[in-house]
Parts: structure tokens; sequence; C-alpha cells
């Protein structure tokens, strides 16, 4: 590599280099400070640099020709051409993702790494949605279509959109990855996606709609390491920005968020009224599954802070909901939840078989976490009603399931802990609640060892 | 998860601005922005509008944040120029008093006012740093930092150095 040449030293006075960039310098003062800037001085070039844009600047703002406040004539003039190119690109993204939404995954991925015919803002921006809609049912799904448009953002040409717009979908193409590798459980790698994003939104073009959903997916995070009062502090930013904003509905996503967060901190009530609010804002043609999710989450925290009857009641209201929206995720939430007001209701032999139906179904689903979550709560109903050998079952049966599905060894352990105690009656309510403590923590947090 | 349509020709767009208008302007008014530049951010927050208008559900409060957050990033980076200059050379030469308030030149002055305007502890950090040319570590140590924080110290006493030179007047659309 070449040696650079050293730079001179610099030997020019402040206040000369201020005369000169005034233009107030003579003779051989002015001579001798262009014949040492033209030396190379870095320094002194930065100096005037600086210095001849704010100058400039200062006599455009000053001269007396210039009209006081821009013209938004003249403004939107301007923005013709731009404004159907944005339109036609729209609509092209459009037809495309309706053909790519057609194909296998395989090929689709095929065409997003072989195919730069994808490579438009809009496609990209559909693609997110895409991501976002299938988090109800299939995370593994969003973050796979995330990943798409993390793919196509990263490469995206910023001619066309300029720098910081593309920035922009870089970071929501990140804060997308991030929530779904969240809701696989993949708590580190979900963190490094949103600190990606985070830098992006901050490079980005300031819109308060990218910050306050990052929010959203930071304070998810959050919550899900357990870190609740940071998530509680994000979650209000969010849900104070979308306030701002004027979009009741993403309001209202966060504060259910929020009832979330409350309720992981065990403040049913304070989760209780919060969930009301959100279900006030939430616009169920924008969004049905998100609304089914607030009224599932009503009924949860009724049925926790020991209201079963209104929990039942309230369910009644909106059950077929479940069944309309036809997603496997939905039914199985309702499944568990009823199978818990049941028990709570006296109706035994009914929660016993909705257990045995929900552990079907998360096993199908291979979601050991979920489905040993469920087996502990099966588990405590059959204690009560003195059925050891079920309970031993059961142990065995989500034994099996751990080790079929190469499950975190400490969550393996813990599951030992539980059988062992099933072999010899020895399974207490104590020890199955902190069980079901400890599974809720480890499925966000794998590799996290019992405590007992 | 879009927002139901947001109805967007140019005479939406057009009739949106004007009932904007009063609001806009008092915007870029009260944060101080040169005409032109306020034409350039007004501009590059209608594209950002334009661009992602499906995922906006109410664009009025959506455009007036937007602008509002331009402007805030706009005086950002003005500001970052700035301290750049200063950080370059000419603090280096006010404060290790070498020819600091030199008559003749406002923006001599400027700065010798502005530095005399700090707190006592920026003054201690610049001085050490560009007068003395001590580094970050025996900055931290003389002034009782922790070595990891003493960059970020410098940074936010290049800060207040500027926004002192800003409000004197030092350039009178930069305030």
């Amino acid at each position: 590599m070449a040696q650079a040449s050293p730079e001179p030293v610099c030997t020019i006075p402040a206040a000369d280099l201020l005369r000169f960039a005034a233009g107030d310098s003579r003779g051989a003062a002015r001579r001798r400070i262009l014949e040492h800037v033209l030396a190379g001085c870095a320094r002194c070039r930065q100096s005037l640099d600086a210095l001849r844009e704010l100058r400039t600047d200062a006599a455009a703002g000053a001269t007396p020709a210039e009209p006081e406040s821009p013209s938004i004539a003249h403004i939107l003039a301007g923005l013709g051409e731009r404004a159907a190119r944005i339109d036609r690109e729209r609509r092209e993204a459009s037809a495309q993702l309706d053909d790519f939404a057609r194909h296998p995954t395989a090929r689709q991925w095929t065409l997003v790494r072989n195919s730069h015919r994808f490579d438009t803002w809009s496609f990209c921006a559909g693609l997110l949605d895409f991501a976002f809609e299938a988090m109800y049912d299939d995370p593994r799904r969003s973050r796979e279509l995330a990943e798409m448009a993390h793919e196509i953002a990263e490469r995206l040409d910023s001619g066309p959109y300029g720098e910081r717009l593309v920035v922009d979908l870089r970071g929501r193409a990140w804060g997308h990855l991030g929530n779904a590798r969240r809701a696989l459980g993949d708590l580190p790698a979900a963190a490094e996606a949103l600190a990606r994003a985070r830098e992006c939104l901050e490079a980005g073009t300031g819109d308060p709609l990218d910050e306050a959903e990052l929010l959203y997916y930071e304070a998810s995070l959050l919550r899900g390491e357990r870190r609740l009062d940071e998530a509680l502090r994000r979650v209000r930013r969010s849900i104070r920005l979308y306030h701002e904003l004027g979009d009741g509905h993403l309001e209202g996503r966060s504060r259910l968020n929020e009832g979330s967060i409350l309720g992981v901190r065990g403040d049913t009530l304070a989760a209780l009224s919060t969930v009301r609010r959100a279900l006030e804002l939430v616009d169920r043609e924008r969004d049905p599954h998100l609304a089914l999710a607030a009224r599932h989450n009503l009924v949860w925290l009724l049925m926790e802070s020991g209201r079963h009857e209104e929990a039942l009641a309230v369910l009644g209201t909106f059950r077929d909901e479940y069944a309309r929206l036809g997603d496997l995720s939905s039914r199985r939430r309702l499944e568990w939840l009823e199978a818990r007001l049941l028990e709570l209701a006296g109706r035994e032999e009914e929660a016993a078989a909705a257990f045995r139906c929900v552990l079907d179904g998360l096993t199908a689903a291979e979601l050991p976490y979920e489905a040993a979550m469920a087996s502990l709560d099966f588990a405590l109903l059959e204690i009560r009603r003195g059925r050891v050998d079920e309970v031993r079952r059961l142990a065995s049966e989500t034994l099996v399931l751990f080790r079929s599905l190469g499950v975190a060894r400490e969550a393996i352990a813990a599951w030992l802990v539980f059988q062992q105690a099933a072999e010899t009656e020895a399974v207490t309510v104590a020890l199955v609640e902190r069980l079901a403590r400890y599974y809720a923590e480890a499925r966000l947090r794998p590799g996290l060892p019992f405590e007992g | 998860m879009r927002p139901t349509s947001v109805g967007l020709d140019a005479d939406d767009l057009t009739s949106r601005l004007e009932r904007l208008e009063p609001e806009i302007r008092r915007m870029l008014v009260r944060f101080g922005i040169p005409v032109q530049d306020a034409e350039d951010l007004l501009h590059d927050t209608l594209i950002v509008y334009l661009t992602k208008r499906d995922s906006i559900a109410a664009p009025n409060p959506w455009l007036l944040a937007t602008l509002r957050n331009h402007c805030l990033v706009y005086w950002r980076r003005r500001r970052r120029s700035l301290i750049e200059a200063l950080d370059a050379g000419l603090l280096e030469e006010v404060a290790g008093g070498v020819c600091g308030g030199q008559e003749g030149t406002d923006l001599a002055r400027d700065l010798s006012s502005a530095v005399s305007h700090l707190p006592d502890r920026c003054r201690s950090i610049l001085r050490l740093r560009y007068g003395l040319d001590c580094a970050g570590p025996e900055i931290a140590e003389r002034l009782g930092y922790r070595p990891d924080a003493i960059r970020q110290a410098t940074l936010r006493c290049l800060s207040a150095l500027s926004r002192q030179l800003l409000s004197v007047g030092y350039d009178r659309e930069v305030s």
C-alpha cells in the first residue's frame, strides 16, 4: 500500500481562516492561506467547506426576494411524475404478489433469489404484510416471508426511491424478522434483528409509524425476556405514538400487548381494564385475528381472576369466530381455554375430554412446550380426581414428545422430575404450578434450567 | 393489517395540504427552517407519504408528525456538521487560547463567547482535549469520568457549544 504523504503543519490562526472564509482577507494574508489550503491541509479545507455552507445558507435566507414560506403548489407540481411512478409500481406489485402467493415455498425462494423483477419497494412491502398476517397461524411461515422480504430489501437499488426510504424498508424487514424469531422462541436472534431494525430506523425517513411498530416489537421481546418494566415503557411509548397519529386500531394492538405484559406481571385487574380498552379500539374489519385475540385474552383474564362464569358468558358471544377465521392456532387456543373453563365450572368429564383434544392438537402441531403446559393443566385435574394412572400416562406421553422433537435437555430434565413424581404418586399441586411457570419461561428461553 | 383504503389522487392530496397549510407553515416557522430547505423537507415528507400511504390510517396527523420529525432531523444533521467543523479545527485554536477573541471576526468572537457560556465541566473537557491535546483516557482520569463515557461527554460538550453558537446568531437561520 502506498504511504500517505504527511499532512502539512497547520500554522493558520483561526481568526485568519475565518476572515478568509468571510472574504475579508487581503493581499499577502490571503495568498498565504490559499497556498496553505492548496498544499493540502485537510483540516483547514474542512473548516472552510463547513463555513462556506453555513454562509451560503445564511445569504440565501437573507435574500429579500425569497418568499417567506414554501410554495405548496410548487411542491405538488414537482410530485406528479413521481406519484404516477409509485402508483404504477404499486399496481404491478399487487399483481406480482397474487402470482407469487400461488407458488410453493421452494419456488418462491428461487424466484426471490434469481429474479430481480421483484426488486421493488412495493413488492417487498407487500411481502412484509403477508409475513405479518402469517404470524397468527404460522410463525415459521411468517419468518420465512420476512426473510424473503429482507433479502429483497437488502439488495434494493435506492436510486428510484432515495436511500432513506429503502433504509426504512430494511428496518421494517428486520423488525418483522425479529418478531417472528421471538414468536418461535429464538430470543437472542430476535434481539439481534430488532437492534438492526433500530439502526435502520435511525438512518431512515423518521416515519413515526415505523417507530411505533418497532417499539411494539421491542416490547413483545422484552415481555418474552421478562424485562417487564422496560417492556411497559416501550409499549406505552408505542401507544402514545399511535394515538398521536390517529391510528386507533394500532393503538388498540399496542394496548393489547400492554395487557399481556401486565398479565405476565400478575396484575390481572389492570390487565383486564387495559384489554377492555384495547377491544374498543381494535378494528375487526381491518384485522379480525387481532380482534379475536383481544376477546380471547379478555376471557382468559376473566378466568384467571376467578370470574369463570362471566368468562364463559363472554366466550359464548364470539365462540363462532374461531371457526369462521379457520386457523388452527386460534382453535387450539379456544380448546385449551374451554378445557380450563369446564374444569372450573365443575364439568370434569367434559374438561378431561377437552384437555385430551388440546393435547392431541398440540402434539400434532409439534409444540412441545405448549403441550407440556396443557399436560400439567390436565394433570392437575386428574390429581384432583384421584386418577394417578392418567397422570402417569400423561407424563410418559409428553416425555416421548419431548424426545422426538429434540427439546432442550433442561426441559427434559424438568419433565423427568414430574415423571418420577408421577411414578411414585408424589405429584403435588405446588410441583405442577412450579413446572407450569417453568415451561412458560422455557418456551421463550430454551436452555433455562429448572430450579425445582 | 392495512388500514382501509386511503383515497389518494392528486386532488385529494392537494385539498389535504390546503387544509393543513396553516399548520405546516406554523411548524416550519417554529423550527426556523429556511424556505428553500422547507420546500425540500415538505417534498421529502410527501414522497414518503405517497410511497407508504397504504399503511397510513390517518394521513393528516401522520403528515404533521413526519414533517416535525424531518425538521428535527434537519437540525440534528446541521448541528452535527457544525460540530464536525468545530472538532476539525476552529475550536482547537479558540479553546487553546492561540487566537481566541480576535477582533474583526464575528465567528471568532462568537466562538469565544460561546465557550465562555458553557458550564465549567464542559469547558474543562474542551480545553483538555483541544487546548492541551489530551487523549480520551487522560481526560477521563483527570476529570473523574469513566473511560468509556468520555467520548459521549465530549460530544455533548461540542453539541452544547454548537447550540450556543447558533443561539447567539452565528448563523441566524440555524437558531
